[in-house]
């Protein structure tokens, strides 16, 4: 097994320069840069077979199938699922949820449960289901002061909807702050679960998990995750489904909500179509066959480069990276206070009421990119729910508060010597603001 | 856009007095509105007015300013102040000279603000509650 750090030199984009200088990526949560490994494979597909999979027994078709089920059976190694055919393949973890929220056969009563802080994908599916009348409702579980998942509270919940909540669907890292559900915990929710509701599910939005750390759904007992490729050094537009097979399996508990060419096995204008077996069914018309090729490479890559010591070489630089920070009086980091249950992950704020002079000035992730080349992103990550929801806690700072959030997040490429660049970067650009007040009386 | 020293003179001064500022809600507010008003950059700003109306006269007036610029932050500071005690008409007159004479100096860039502002008040007067 070679060094990590040899292969942050299979990413081609990371030794381009621009001004001179390298670029630092720390945009990972949103997608990942590629390795020369995934760049070939989608390259072969399209110069050697670029062929339809699963349908044709020709010379192309054969080596795209073979590719099929090397991807297919890659990620089953990764996740440590039973059966490859418990891989769905799909465009993005997004696709994932919705696929399951629409294809559950769903009883008047049932009751979804989530986080506060999930990303838009593990909200709306859940809440379109419940406006449609499909589901009764949906609850978010209450996190703990420090933005962690709060077992006490879901037991509470969990109580009051006594026996009626059918999906219990978590984000298992978050994609706001970096705080992970300890595997500990995940197994007793399903545990919980399952006792108090019968015919209930666990689904697990890994999209920020699995390409960060090493997922075990056999161990964990879930019985969906979901995840996104481009999150994992993949290709753009493939996501994985992992069903549970006894789930899929169950024509009395989900049935495919896309359906057509590619999911059935037999059709007659008089009756109803004969699907095929899981995965198939749930993987309607021609696929992305280049992206899911690409993928497994993405997924090989992972395995031999090693879940755990990239989940290991993400808490150094956070670690790292909240140790620089702490300088900052008038910097805060959102979730969990020690950088060890973040990942990869470290956004941040300013309590000052602006961040810029004027509209028209760079503000901080403009002036990092424009003046170092780091790559951060802006925003609310996807999760307006939760930024509405702290809308009260930001009036306590000072009324009508509503910070810019920053984030950084790192994957297996990323240095210490980055995370150098950008500390030092962020001392420059805070510098520069002085003259804007803090709030709080903080000394800025 | 330029810095302008005025204003962030101001802004400064807007936040080292909290007791002096006229940033807040008021319960009961018979005017509610809020409007993004400098979408600039694809950013979205938000600026909340909140004024209670006695005989048709604004009698009390505050504001929140979410993701502004520190312009923004002044004009509806001093759009608080100008309009207590004016009428729809009144503070559709207020100008760009008692603008200056409170702000302590000349700034094109926060006049227009003021402008904005001051025009996102008049809708809050007629019962509208947003604008995008």
């Amino acid at each position: 097994m070679k060094p990590l750090n040899e292969y942050r030199e299979e990413f081609p984009s990371l030794k381009q320069k621009r001004n001179d200088k390298l670029p630092i990526y720390f945009d990972n949560a949103c997608m990942t840069l590629k390795p020369q490994v995934v760049i070939d494979a989608t390259l072969e597909y399209y110069t050697k077979y670029p062929a339809c999979g699963e349908r044709s027994t020709h010379w192309f078709a054969a080596q795209v199938d073979d590719g099929l089920a090397k991807s297919r059976e890659a990620f089953r190694e990764l996740i440590g699922a039973k059966s490859k055919n418990e891989i769905i393949f799909t465009k993005n973890t997004t696709e994932s949820i919705n696929l399951v929220a629409q294809s559950i056969k769903w009883r008047p009563k049932d009751v979804v449960l989530t986080t506060d802080k999930e990303h838009n994908s593990n909200l709306c599916p859940w809440q379109e289901m419940a406006k449609r009348g499909f589901c009764a409702k949906h609850r978010a579980i209450p996190s703990d002061s420090q933005s962690r998942f709060d077992l006490d509270n879901f037991q509470k919940i969990l109580a009051e909807e006594a026996g009626n909540v059918r999906m219990v669907s978590l984000g298992h890292a978050s994609n706001l702050d970096g705080s992970n559900i300890p595997s500990a915990t995940i197994k007793e929710v399903v545990k919980l679960t399952k006792e108090q509701n019968p015919g209930a599910f666990v689904f697990l939005d890994a999209a920020q998990s699995v390409p960060h750390k090493k997922v075990d759904v056999l161990d964990l007992g879930v019985d969906f995750i979901a995840f996104s490729v481009h999150k994992m050094c993949g290709p753009t537009g493939v996501g994985v489904l992992y069903g549970r097979g006894e789930v899929l399996n169950s024509e009395m508990v989900i049935h495919p909500f896309i359906v057509g060419g590619g999911t059935v096995e037999d059709t007659y204008l008089l009756g109803h179509p004969q699907y095929f077996k899981p995965p198939h069914k749930f993987e309607a018309g021609l696929q992305n066959y280049a992206g899911i090729i690409a993928a497994g490479a993405a997924a090989n890559f992972l395995l031999e480069a090693g879940p755990e010591r990239i989940a290991e070489h993400e808490r150094t630089l956070n670690v790292a990276l909240t140790e620089r920070l702490r300088e900052f009086p008038e910097l805060r980091i959102l979730g969990p206070e020690d950088p060890e249950e973040r990942s990869g992950i470290l956004s941040f704020y300013l309590l000052k009421p602006a961040t810029r002079f004027t509209d028209d000035e760079p503000d901080i992730d403009e002036k990092m990119d424009q003046r170092a080349n780091i790559m951060i992103r802006k925003g609310t990550f996807c999760v307006h729910s939760w930024y509405h929801e702290h809308e009260k806690v930001f009036d306590q700072l000072w009324p009508g508060f509503r910070p810019t959030l920053f984030r950084a997040s790192f994957y297996l490429y990323n240095t210490l010597e980055e995370i150098e660049v950008f500390a030092d970067a962020m001392r420059e650009i805070l510098a520069e603001l002085t003259d804007l007040p803090t709030l709080g009386g903080v000394d800025g | 856009m330029v810095e302008e020293p005025v204003v962030i003179a101001y802004f400064k001064k807007l936040f080292a007095n909290p007791a002096d500022t006229r940033m807040g809600r008021i319960d009961g507010a018979e005017v509610e509105i809020k409007g993004e008003l400098c979408p600039r950059k694809g950013k979205k700003d938000q600026v909340f007015l909140y004024g209670k109306m006695t005989d048709g006269r604004l009698s009390a007036l505050k504001f929140m300013c979410a993701l502004c610029d520190p312009h923004m932050f002044v004009a509806a500071d001093i759009l608080c102040i100008l309009a207590v005690g004016r009428d729809k008409d009144g503070v559709s007159g207020l100008g760009e000279k008692e603008f200056n004479e409170l702000l302590g100096g000349e700034s094109p860039e926060g006049y227009e603000h003021f402008q904005r502002a001051r025009e996102l008040l008049v809708l809050g007067m007629l019962g509208q509650k947003k604008i995008a």
